[in-house]
Parts: structure tokens; sequence; C-alpha cells
């Protein structure tokens, strides 16, 4: 009974950040709103009674990548871009492709389920099976997960300084 | 909640007549009222302990007046003041969001109360996720902190604003480190279960797990823990020399009073997380278990709380380069150092 | 099931004490609004119309290693909560893993790029 009622709270709650994104004209604004749906989306990990995954969202997407976006956007703003942003056409075409790309990979991942979605709790993951999976089965993704935050690292640098020097 | 039906001691009468959900429901209520309890009583508390704190590491007395002794009731009459003050608004802000960046200040640290162990069967929920969860919880404030800035339209409140941003996200980094050696001795991440690995004494505790390493990282855990929460030498978001204030230059009233009960709360809870984690939690130091777990949980979480003060009252603000090096150049890299050292430590040993 | 239960509880209790209290506030308090009074302080001056410059591009290059080494200090939670099962091997794995990810740190050191002045 209580399953359906949060689970629709927090959908809608997701949605409702989203929607605030499209729709807000300012980015910061935009970017604040798609923090909602990041937390909308922890809430509905919870509810999958993955606490894991949960707190991995909230810390990794709502609390780390938001305040890029956030720092980026402050970064590329200028007074004068505070209105709302254009529709012009070309960036119109780009993002529909790319909206339609998205919508269908989705459609494409829920099929793949077959009807079996998993709206209802299961038992509760515990950190330690995760752990060992990933130092055991997943060990070898697990090291060039390193070699991949290297690669990231380097391109902020090279980033950086271009950014630096054009400032 | 079983959790609580099972183990807080409600009188029996109470529970007998009642349908199991409905006694659960009153003990998540009666729970839930008392953390809030203790999250306000905290603040005012701190607030008053700071006050008289600093006023006598200045050579002076500090709040006497107001309830006649050592003026007690000092946080009272202020937390009555700010709520009948004018709640102003600048020009152009953001009227929601500038109402709402209090909200989520304070929010980030109460829900951070949620797994605290104050003995042994006193904790509103053990999440099995303890410490990831409050690393979790607790990084929100750099979103609301960045609101608030946005919010005021004001650029001392967004410089402000980003640079306490940048400041938490930067030590969330040692931070984060230094709460892994701790991990290493206790294997698991619920507050709890850290609780219970350190039964029997100070010996036992964390701190002394990894030899010279657990000490550096309780001692690394405590810095960087004061900058996480924009103290002193670390409060240069703050910085009224440059800053005026800082992110909440704009704010009156009762949204300022929660930027602040979210400052007090945010101490209490970083001196709760290293109490839990090196110092042994609700344990005392020599193993009787006279004491209840509330009262010895509390005397070390104010002997740090106290240290925090003291920090403040002593050392002059750090510059914003200075800040950054201690956090990349200095922290990060010695808590890398820590974590392997405890580790060798802890097998070999 | 219980825990997602009380945490739910204390969302809900702490932000309707907390937008009660700032509901009363504005509501006890003198609402007297003055074109000077709701200017943005300014240290006296007078306000810019919003603050307009530019945030400097070290935000985002902090921002971003934030997010390189708050994803590695996870792991190392995970392999904190097994350590003791796993032994010697898995202090070499996280070994491994954090020794590229220490070079990354020394490259982006020596970079320049942790300087904020």
């Amino acid at each position: 009974m209580l399953v359906p009622i949060s689970f629709a709270l927090l959908a809608l709650l997701a949605l409702g950040g989203a929607l605030m994104l499209l729709f807000r004209r300012d980015p910061v604004d935009g970017v604040l709103s798609l923090v909602v749906t990041m937390l909308a989306l922890a809430g509905i990990y919870l509810q999958l009674a993955d606490p894991v995954v949960a707190a991995l969202q909230v810390i990794v997407y709502a609390g780390a990548i938001m305040v890029l976006f956030l720092f980026v956007t402050m970064f590329v703003r200028r007074a004068e871009e505070r209105g709302p942003l254009g529709w012009d056409r070309p960036r119109f075409a780009l993002a529909s492709i790319v909206a339609a790309c998205l919508l269908g990979l989705l459609v494409q991942a829920i099929g793949a389920f077959g009807g079996n979605t998993p709206t209802h709790p299961g038992p509760p993951a515990e950190i330690a099976a995760i752990a060992h999976s990933l130092f055991g089965e997943f060990l070898y993704p697990f090291e060039l997960v390193s070699a991949l935050l290297l690669v990231a690292m380097v391109g902020v640098v090279v980033l950086g300084r271009r950014g630096e020097e054009s400032s | 909640m079983s959790e609580l039906a099972q183990n807080l001691t409600l009188p029996g009468a109470l529970l007998a007549g009642l349908s199991p959900g409905v006694a659960a429901m009153l003990v998540m209520f009666a729970s839930c009222a008392a953390v809030l309890g203790v999250v306000a009583l905290n603040g005012m508390f701190l607030v008053w302990w700071e006050r008289k704190i600093s006023a006598h590491i200045q050579s002076r007395v500090g709040p006497m007046t107001t309830g006649y002794w050592h003026g007690w009731l000092q946080s009272i009459a202020d937390g009555v003041k700010l709520l009948l003050k004018e709640n102003i608004i600048p020009l152009m802000a953001d009227r929601w969001l500038f109402m709402l960046a209090p909200l989520v200040v304070f929010m980030s640290a109460f829900m951070a109360f949620v797994p605290i162990p104050w003995g042994e069967k006193l904790i509103v929920a053990d999440l099995n996720v303890g410490v990831l969860y409050i690393a979790a919880i607790t990084s929100l404030s750099a979103i609301g902190v960045i609101m608030a800035g946005w919010a005021s339209n004001n650029k001392w409140s967004l410089y402000g604003g980003m640079r306490a941003a940048a400041q938490i996200v930067s030590y969330e980094i040692p931070v984060g480190l230094a709460l892994v050696p701790a991990l290493l001795a206790s294997s698991t991440l619920s507050m709890q279960g850290i609780v219970e690995v350190q039964a029997g004494g100070i010996w036992n505790w964390n701190i002394f797990a990894g030899g010279p390493f657990t000490i550096v990282a309780f001692g690394a855990l405590f810095l960087a823990s004061l900058a996480e929460v924009n103290r002193a030498p670390f409060d240069l978001p703050e910085a009224e020399s440059e800053l005026v204030c800082g992110f909440h230059t704009e704010y009156s009233g009762m949204c300022f009073a929660f930027f602040f009960l979210a400052e007090y709360s945010e101490m209490f809870v970083v001196a709760v997380v290293a109490s839990v984690l090196y110092l042994g939690g609700w344990h005392d130091p020599l193993g009787l278990g006279i004491l209840p777990g509330p009262v010895v949980l509390m005397a070390k979480v104010l002997l740090l709380v106290f240290v925090q003060m003291w920090f403040r009252w002593t050392f002059p603000r750090l510059r914003v380069d200075q800040l950054m090096y201690l956090a990349w150049k200095v922290l990060t890299p010695l808590g890398f150092i820590n974590v392997f050292g405890a580790a060798f430590w802890l097998i070999l040993v | 099931m219980s825990d997602n239960l009380a945490l739910i509880f204390f969302v809900i209790a702490a932000a309707g004490v907390a937008t009660f209290m700032m509901g009363t506030a504005v509501f006890l308090g003198p609402k007297r609004r003055h074109r000077v009074k709701d200017q943005p302080f300014a240290c006296g001056g007078l306000a810019e119309p919003y603050p307009g410059e530019q945030f400097p591009v070290r935000y985002y290059l902090v921002a971003m290693l934030f997010i390189l080494f708050d994803i590695e200090v996870v792991f190392l939670y995970f392999w904190g909560v097994i350590f003791r099962d796993l032994g010697f091997p898995g202090l070499y794995e996280i070994l491994l893993f954090i020794g590229v990810l220490g070079a990354g740190l020394a490259y982006v050191w020596r970079r320049g790029a942790l300087r904020w002045v």
C-alpha cells in the first residue's frame, strides 16, 4: 500500500525536476531542479531496497556532479545570458536527434525486462556482497576504472589549462 | 523501526493495548521528537557555550545578565528575538530559492542524526550503509550553500557561496580518506557495528588499532571536518574582511537562524562521527559500562566541540590558496599514506 | 524497509517543523518594505543589478578533481568493509588502483592545477 504511493510521489518529483530543468529560463535554476530529480531517483533506489546505490546516487550525482554543473554554469555564464536560451533551428534539430536516440535506448532497455520490471523491494542489498563481487568477479574492470579516472584527470588539466589561457 | 519497537523500552502498558503498527508509529514519533529536541537544545547550548569560551579566551566574561546565572538564557532570548524579526528578502532575489536554501542546509545537517548510535539499544535506525549515508547526506550542504549565494542576488553572497562549495567539496576527499582506516579496523559501515567492535576499554578503540596511522588519521579527520563545516581557521566562506558575511549576507530573522542552527548541528555531527569511528562511541574509556551510553558519547562529543571552538578563537584565518594547499597537497596524500599504513599494520601486527 | 520508513518520517517531520518555524517568523515579524532597505548589500555602494561576473576556471578544475577522487574514496569504502577477508591479495589490488590514481594526482600537481591563485 505504502510502496505504490511513495513510488508515485518520487516519480512525480523526478519528472517535475526534469520538466523544471527544461522550462526554467536560467541555467542555474535548471541545475538546481536537476538536483531534485537526482534526489528523487535516490529515493526510488532506496525503495527498491538498495541503500548502497541510493547513497552512491546522492554522493556522486546529487553531491558531486551537480556541484560541478553549478560551477560550470557559473563559469560559462555571462551577464547578458540571463535571459531564455534561444531555440535556434540547428540546436533544436540536434537536441531532437539526441533525445530520440535516448528514447530508443530507454524503450529497448525497458523491453529487455520483458514485463518483469522490479518495482517491489527485494531483500536489502548487502554491502559486503557487493564488495566481494567487485574485488572478485569484476576485479579487472575495477582496475580499469583507475585508468579511466586517470585519463579523465589528464583531460581535466588539459582542458582547464586551455580555459585559463583564453580567459 | 522493528529495531526501535523491540529495543526502545517503552512502557509495556502503552504497547499492550495497541496494534504493532500503531505502537511502532508512536515510537517513531517519539524518537523524531527526541532528535529534534536534541538538535534544538544542542544549538542553543553550543551558541551560549561558544560565547562564553570566546569571551574567556579574550579575557572577557561574555553574556552575564539574561537568566542571572552566567547568561544561561541568552540563546533562548536570541531565539525569541530572531523569531520576531523581519524576514528581509532583497530586491530581484529569487524568493522561493532564497527561503529554500536554509532549509536544505539545515536538513542536510539534521538527517545526519538518524544513524547515530547513542547506546547499545538506543539508535533511530542502524542503517547498514551508515558511514556512506552520513557522507552522502552532509555533502548536500554544498548545494544549499550555492543556492543561498545564488538566490540572494548579491555578489558577496555568490562569492561566499561558491567559495564555500569549493571548500566543502575539496575537504570531502581528506575526510573520506580519514574515515577509511576506521572502516579497515571494524570491517563494517554500520555506525552501531563500528561502536560494537571497540568494546572493552580505551586500548580497543579504533584510534589505537592501526598504530601511529590511525592516530594521524584521527587528527586529519578532525582538521578536515573543521574545514568541511566552514569553521575557523577555515571560515573563508564568511571571511568578514573580504566577503561581508559570505553566503548568508542577505539573510535575516528565522532564515538566518536556520543557517546558524545548521552550523552548530554540523559541528555536533562531525564530532559524533569522529567519536564513533575512532573514540569508541558510547563505550567508556575503562570498559566498565556503568555510565549510560548517551552520557559517555556526549562527553566525548562536547570535548571535541570544545577543541573546535578553542581552535576558532586561537588561530587566524587561512588564505584561500593556503586552504586549497592544505586540502590537496597535504591532507590528501597524507590520507593515502594513512590508509595503506593502517592496512599493513592491521594485517601484520 | 523499516529504516526507509524512519528516513521518510524524519524528512517530513524536519521539513515540516522548519517550514512551520520560518512561516511563523514571516507571519509574526514586521513587514516594512523600503526601496533602499531591500537593496542587496554592497558595503554602502549601489549594488549591481545582478552579480554578473564570470567565475574562474579553477572552480571547474576543483569540482572535476573532486568527482574523480570521490569515486575513488567510495571504492575504498567497499574495500575497507571486506579488507580482512581479502588479506594481502586485496591490499595489492587496491595498491595498484590507488597507485594509478596517485600518479594522476602527481601529474595534476606538477601541471599546477592544484594551485589556487
